[in-house]
């Protein structure tokens, strides 16, 4: 550890974390990430290569890259409709959006956390963390 | 780092794409290396969650802000934004390199993760966790490079403890940013799919090579780089292409 940066000392496990949630609580959010990346990470890649074959010429990689940067992604009205899973298109947009909700799902899973333990004023501050978020998805033009 | 800092220009002056899809592309990649690393590695691993979510008030209100002031700013204006912001990481990182090599000791280490603080200045820690968050949704960086200074040197928050915290931190910022994106149209799945697939096994790699790498190589690499980046945001401001 003698010329060990901060960032390597935390990755090297050498310091025992503050126990600010239970470690449970750390193994829920970790399992939690790692199921809705591993989700938006297959919609994703499902997706591009849906629209890679469906795009049915010798170079549909080439033709994409020249396109870029191509459509822009489904709208939330869009996404929650019947045809999403049906278009390549809607399933990478499903895919972008699950990765990009999936902080405010750790937030809400620290909520729960919170709620539970009766931490009645941390989860008064999750709440107005998740409050944003939500507002955010629902401010845009 | 989230990744931002060499993503937006990678897309804008090599990819010649709009900044501000460069910048929803960015904040969705920032995400993924969040989710990498989270994924791998024990989330908030010596980070103070109860800090974390009361500066994460400030910041995700000072992202959802900046986000919205993107979207009625000129393309020249964002790339010098840009361009400042890349400046003040690299003096940020030039000033890493002058700090002292690691914790040596024990007690050193200990004293990086002591848990008998009390944070302090909150008023001016939240301003500038506002800001911080301001510049995130404006330029699409994780934001790191003001939130360590700020919970280190403003509010007496121990080093080790804010750089952990600002790890935690700079996922949920992202978030509230790229969803206002989304909403506008600035995410774009034939540009954002293949950055996010690559940006999350990058950081995947990177969790896991964390402790083999040397970082002050790492760090002079990074300084030059990013002070031609900054010069090439500029030009491209200058110019308005």
């Amino acid at each position: 550890l003698k010329h060990a940066s901060l960032k390597q000392v935390i990755a090297a496990r050498t310091i025992p974390p503050i126990e600010n949630y239970g470690r449970q609580m750390a193994l829920t959010v970790r399992r939690v990430s790692r199921i809705v990346a591993g989700l938006a990470l297959l919609l994703m890649v499902g997706g591009q290569l849906a629209s890679w074959v469906g795009a049915r010429t010798p170079d549909a990689a080439g033709t994409l890259m020249a396109q870029l940067p191509g459509p822009p992604a489904a709208s939330f009205h869009m996404l929650f409709g019947a045809q999403t899973l049906r278009s390549p298109y809607g399933v990478m947009s499903l895919g972008i959006l699950a990765l990009a909700v999936l902080p405010t799902i750790s937030v809400i899973l620290i909520l729960v956390d919170n709620l539970r333990a009766r931490r009645w004023q941390e989860a008064l501050v999750a709440a107005g963390v998740v409050a944003i978020l939500v507002l955010s998805s629902v401010i845009g033009p | 780092l989230g990744g931002g800092i060499f993503l937006v220009p990678a897309l804008t002056l090599l990819f010649k794409l709009p900044i501000r899809v460069a910048v929803g592309t960015s904040l969705i990649g920032v995400i993924a290396t969040s989710a990498g690393v989270a994924s791998v590695s024990r989330p908030g691993r010596g980070a103070d969650i109860g800090l974390a979510l009361r500066l994460e008030l400030a910041t995700t209100a000072g992202a959802l802000l900046g986000s919205l002031v993107a979207g009625l700013l000129s393309a020249q204006a964002l790339a010098f934004v840009f361009a400042g912001i890349v400046l003040a990481t690299a003096i940020y990182t030039y000033g890493k390199t002058r700090r002292k090599p690691g914790p040596a000791t024990e007690a050193d280490l200990e004293a990086l993760f002591r848990t008998d603080y009390r944070p302090t200045h909150w008023p001016a820690g939240l301003s500038l966790a506002t800001l911080a968050g301001a510049l995130s949704g404006l330029s699409g960086v994780g934001g790191g490079f003001i939130k360590v200074p700020v919970m280190y040197s403003v509010m007496d928050i121990p080093l080790g403890v804010a750089t952990a915290t600002s790890n935690f931190m700079v996922g949920i910022t992202a978030a509230a940013s790229a969803l206002v994106y989304y909403s506008r149209g600035d995410i774009h799945p034939f540009v954002v799919v293949p950055t996010a697939l690559g940006v999350f096994l990058g950081a995947i790699t990177g969790a896991r090579l964390a402790s083999r790498l040397k970082v002050g190589v790492l760090r002079k690499g990074l300084i030059g780089l990013l002070v031609l980046v900054a010069i090439q945001m500029v030009w491209k401001g200058l110019n308005g292409n």
